[in-house]
């Protein structure tokens, strides 16, 4: 079997920085999948990603397809003639659609529902050359482009302008014609540093050729090269540049030929809140900052040159002249913005909207103070200082240098109530209030930033749900999901005593008095039992105490009984209880209510007694095993887990059906007494 | 050898383009925002008419201003504005080319053409390209019109936009617009301070402090009427007048801080309604001529693929 391997380069005007490695991506899936469909064997598709050029080579291409063989099935004998034996329509049709005259060439297949008619196709597979084409052009047909482009007279269309085509297989040309460029072997090496057309003998030497005009072609290459070049700059400065992965990546997608130069900006610029340096820096410039060891800001940068310069300096030089400029719009905007209180913003919120039915981002501050004045209630923290940030947290979205950098929201929040004079605590907790900014992010740590952070989120969420506009699938706009898991986790990290049920009703009547938090309520316990499934706690040990008598309210509580139960199960008693539990229930199930009261004269076996001042003890002792005010579900499942043998043994000696009905409904009341023991803490019969 | 002064900057673009096959236009005399505004850019844009063109436009961006103080953001400065229609194969090479016509050395600097699209939501126009950095500088922005007016664009315009003060700094090797030499003879040298510095603070006070709000409003409201009305009398080279005029009113709000985020967007959608009456009543009144400036391929194209006009 012949093999090869298939080159493929489009080479393009500069492709947008932050989806090109998702292009080449999808572009190598694509192929693959393809080529699969196509039945061409290979051993490996590689991509590779510059600004100018998206190419992909396929190792030991198959150069033909397998020959295949189709059988079809036509139809059943006896409807295939007529009485006077000549073919019925059916088997014309069908013989027609095998494209044959006559039917000598079928055969006969015998089922157990009668004979059929089948014709055996035979189908030489094709040639790579002539298959090629169509498995590229719907490749690149299915890239994930949010807006493609027409350029110049043409009606093609791509991501950017297209200028030249490779497609070799082994050395030869396959020739064929896409986006309007012909097949060759040449293309272009760096814009500057290369001169003029060049040639590729093979996939064998596309890599090196390239590498040998300046440009080096692999992403990942690139990004290392990256990092090595950054890491000598921190060893030369001895400071650390901070990397931040997707700067790297776009920084990775705006060059050929990497070279790091490093440059400084004026110390007086320090006096500007450091992340509006990093954002101005980093946003407008693609600029990596250094920090001393210690973690601050230094007055320098480093930039990601495209050229090894006849001049790195001047290069050095032209950076060093843009970056003063933008530090200095940026200090333009927070002197600006010094100017005027976030009290005094407030007015200009009412004119931003939150959202149409929600009403203006005001309407939401006011909201939010309210429901973290609450909140700081419950918690035992100030009520006061959590109302007043709650009120300011989002009036710096009206300041000139969110406007600029709205990455920086919260933070300038923070910075501007500090020169305003407000306490300490409203200051952290404006500048909190946002977290977690990711999932897995950093909560925040002070009582009234945990406060307004939560607030600000079920506010959010209940208006959102309020409205009937819940997030789906696919559409999450106010990242709801995100929202409410950084609800959970700061309940839970910070063991706040917080009633969530009530908390999610006063968020909701903030809105409006008809805004039910029903289906609020079951999301977030969904989201919780996803929260657990995430840290490999089976949803099971979530279900049991979700159904057990004792409502979630208090997620913290939630939580230490969520992981309590987690450990019970790997006791050695957990599994006979728990199917004791599934058989109470079942037989409690089957009875019905039972409101009689336990009368200790009805007992007859000595196992009856032993369980029902058992379950006494086990009752009285599982009303004090408490963690100072938190209930110490560790040592409840230790007390339950010890009732084992006691209940093994009851289930051993005593028949619970009992024929007289006082003495049955006297044992059904004992495993009522039993199940509830068990249920105040979790429904065990749900564990499987 | 390096271009000395602003102005011989100038020439040597206008000189350049012009061999290669543009119409040196003059600015339009009105306040724009861009040179893309002027008409030789949005209306030639639309259609399937060739066309290419070349000349500078002094830009008004009252929320730019800066008194003066920043280095390099100025409320009111120049644009040197190219547009190519169709945009040649070869537009980025010409492009560069253009920069080595003014001394600059591609294998001493570090130029790049970094992702920046462009919409304008007042003129219903977006088109997808790149600024062209220099050593991190924004110097030119670069655009394949795709809309304009809300039509879709065949053929596609390119639109080459020079910041002419940014380049300048390079080239004299100076800091601030301020230090630009404007001129040079053998008596005097002007600057661009000299020229520009009393302006830039008195406009930057103007446009922050002593604009009359409520004569804007109310000479939006008439630029609205107006051009309403000229659309009506089939007149779309003068309404668009009156849009240009009633963007620049709109801007000079926004650098009053007088118009509320929620009506802001209301304002846009104003100037774009007004915007793309004006696209469509120009592309019928040259379609009314049959496209004289377009080649007969393109122009079948067009009137198959893209729009039959009516």
């Amino acid at each position: 079997m012949v093999v090869n391997d298939l080159l493929f380069e489009l080479q393009t005007e500069e492709l947008p920085p932050k989806s090109l490695s998702l292009l080449i991506k999808s572009l190598v899936t694509n192929i693959k999948a393809e080529l699969t469909k196509s039945q061409l064997a290979y051993t490996s598709v590689t991509g590779y990603a510059t600004p100018r050029r998206l190419a992909f080579i396929v190792r030991d291409l198959t150069e033909q397809q397998p020959n295949q063989s189709i059988e079809r099935r036509g139809p059943a004998l006896q409807a295939a003639y007529d009485s006077d034996g000549k073919p019925s329509k059916a088997l014309t049709g069908f013989l027609r659609s095998c494209g044959l005259d006559n039917a000598d060439l079928l055969e006969n297949q015998e089922t157990p529902k009668g004979t059929w008619l089948v014709y055996q196709q035979h189908k030489s597979g094709g040639n790579v050359r002539e298959l090629i084409s169509q498995i590229i052009l719907k490749s690149l047909s299915t890239l994930p482009i949010d807006r493609k482009m027409h350029w110049g007279a043409s009606r093609v269309e791509f991501v950017r302008p297209v200028h030249s085509l490779i497609l070799l297989y082994g050395e030869e040309v396959l020739p064929t014609q896409i986006l309007n460029c012909e097949s060759g072997r040449t293309t272009v090496g760096h814009r500057f540093m290369s001169n003029g057309l060049i040639n590729i003998k093979s996939s064998n030497d596309y890599v090196k050729v390239l590498k040998d005009n300046y440009v080096i072609v692999d992403f990942e290459e690139r990004k290392t090269v990256i990092s090595q070049q950054l890491a000598k700059v921190e060893a030369i400065e001895n400071a650390r540049v901070i990397i931040d992965p997707e700067l790297l990546d776009e920084v990775t997608s705006l060059v050929e030929w990497p070279v790091a130069l490093s440059g400084k900006f004026d110390a007086a610029f320090l006096s500007v809140p450091e992340e509006a340096l990093i954002s101005a820096m980093k946003s407008h410039q693609r600029y990596f900052h250094l920090v001393d060891l210690q973690g601050k800001l230094l007055p320098r940068f480093v930039t990601i040159a495209n050229i090894e310069s006849k001049d790195p300096n001047a290069v050095i030089k032209g950076n060093e002249r843009v970056i003063s400029p933008r530090l200095a719009d940026a200090a333009f905007f927070y002197r600006r913005d010094q100017q005027t209180t976030l009290e005094s913003n407030l007015e200009r919120l009412s004119n931003v909207v939150f959202q149409a039915k929600l009403g203006t981002y005001l309407d939401k501050a006011k909201r939010i103070a309210h429901i973290a004045g609450f909140i700081a209630q419950q918690t035992g923290a100030d009520a006061s200082l959590a109302q007043r940030a709650g009120l300011l947290c989002k009036a710096d979205l009206v300041s000139a240098m969110v406007g600029e950098f709205p990455e920086l929201q919260g933070l300038m929040g923070g910075y501007y109530a500090e020169h305003d004079g407000e306490p300490t605590a409203v200051v952290l907790a404006i500048k909190e209030h946002y977290l977690p900014s990711f999932s897995g992010g950093e909560l925040p740590t002070s009582a009234a930033g945990q406060a307004v952070a939560i607030a600000d989120k079920l506010d959010t969420l209940t208006g959102l749900f309020g409205i009937n506009q819940p997030p789906t699938g696919s559409k999450d706009p106010f990242a709801l999901r995100r929202q409410t898991l950084g609800v959970i986790r700061i309940c839970i990290q910070a063991e706040l005593k917080l009633d969530i049920r009530e908390t999610l009703a006063v968020a909701a009547g903030q809105h409006s008095p008809e805004f039910s938090t029903t289906a609020v309520y079951d999301y977030l316990l969904d989201r919780l039992g996803t929260w657990y499934q995430d840290q490999g706690i089976p949803g099971d040990t979530f279900n049991a105490v979700r159904f057990s008598h004792q409502v979630i309210t208090n997620l913290a509580d939630c939580d230490r009984r969520v992981r309590s139960i987690q450990d019970f199960r790997t006791q050695p008693q957990a599994e006979h209880l728990i199917a004791a539990n599934k058989r109470v229930a079942n037989i409690l199930k089957k009875a019905g209510t039972i409101d009689a009261a336990i009368d200790t004269k009805l007992f007859q076996a000595p196992a009856e007694i032993a369980l029902f001042a058992a379950l006494g003890a086990a009752e009285k002792a599982m009303q004090t095993q408490q963690n100072g005010a938190d209930q110490d579900y560790e040592a409840k499942c230790l007390t339950l887990a010890g009732l084992q043998s006691t209940i093994d043994a009851y289930f051993d000696e005593v028949m619970v059906m009992a024929d007289e009905p006082a003495v049955r409904s006297n044992r059904l009341a004992t495993l009522q007494k039993m199940r509830f023991l068990f249920l105040d803490i979790a429904d065990f019969s749900l564990l499987q | 050898m390096s271009v000395a002064t602003f102005q011989d900057m100038i020439l040597t673009l206008q000189r350049y383009w012009a061999d290669q096959g543009c119409v040196l236009m003059q600015p339009y005399d009105m306040e724009v925002g861009a040179g893309t505004f002027h008409p030789a850019t949005f209306l030639r844009a639309i259609g399937p008419e060739n066309w290419k063109a070349a000349y500078v436009q002094p830009c008004r961006r009252p929320t730019d201003g800066r008194y003066g103080e920043n280095p390099n953001r100025y409320q009111y400065y120049y644009q040197f504005q190219v547009m190519l229609k169709p945009s040649p194969e070869n537009i980025q090479a010409l492009y560069l080319d253009s920069l080595r016509h003014l001394g600059i050395d591609p294998l001493v600097h570090d130029i790049r053409f970094v992702e920046d699209n462009w919409e304008s939501p007042t003129l219903g126009a977006w088109g997808l390209g790149w600024e062209v950095w220099m050593d991190g500088m924004e110097i030119t922005q670069f655009t394949y019109f795709q809309q304009v007016g809300g039509l879709e664009c065949y053929p596609v315009t390119g639109e080459i936009t020079y910041g002419l003060e940014r380049l300048a700094l390079y080239l004299q090797g100076v800091e601030d617009f301020q230090q630009l030499i404007w001129s040079k003879s053998e008596t005097a040298t002007v600057t661009y301070a000299d020229v520009f510095h009393q302006y830039e603070v008195e406009m930057s006070a103007y446009n922050f402090d002593y604009a009359d709000v409520k004569a804007l409003f109310a000479q939006f409201d008439f630029c609205e009427a107006e051009t309403t009305r000229l659309l009506a009398a089939s007149l779309p080279l003068a309404a668009y007048e009156f849009v240009m005029k009633a963007s620049h009113a709109f801007n000079l709000l926004d650098a009053r801080q007088a118009v509320s985020v929620t009506e802001r967007q209301r304002f846009i959608l104003r100037v774009r309604a007004l915007s793309r009456g004006v696209a469509q009543a120009y592309f019928d009144s040259r379609k009314a001529l049959d496209f004289p400036l377009a080649d007969d391929a393109t122009k079948q194209t067009f009137l198959q693929e893209v729009s039959s006009g009516s």
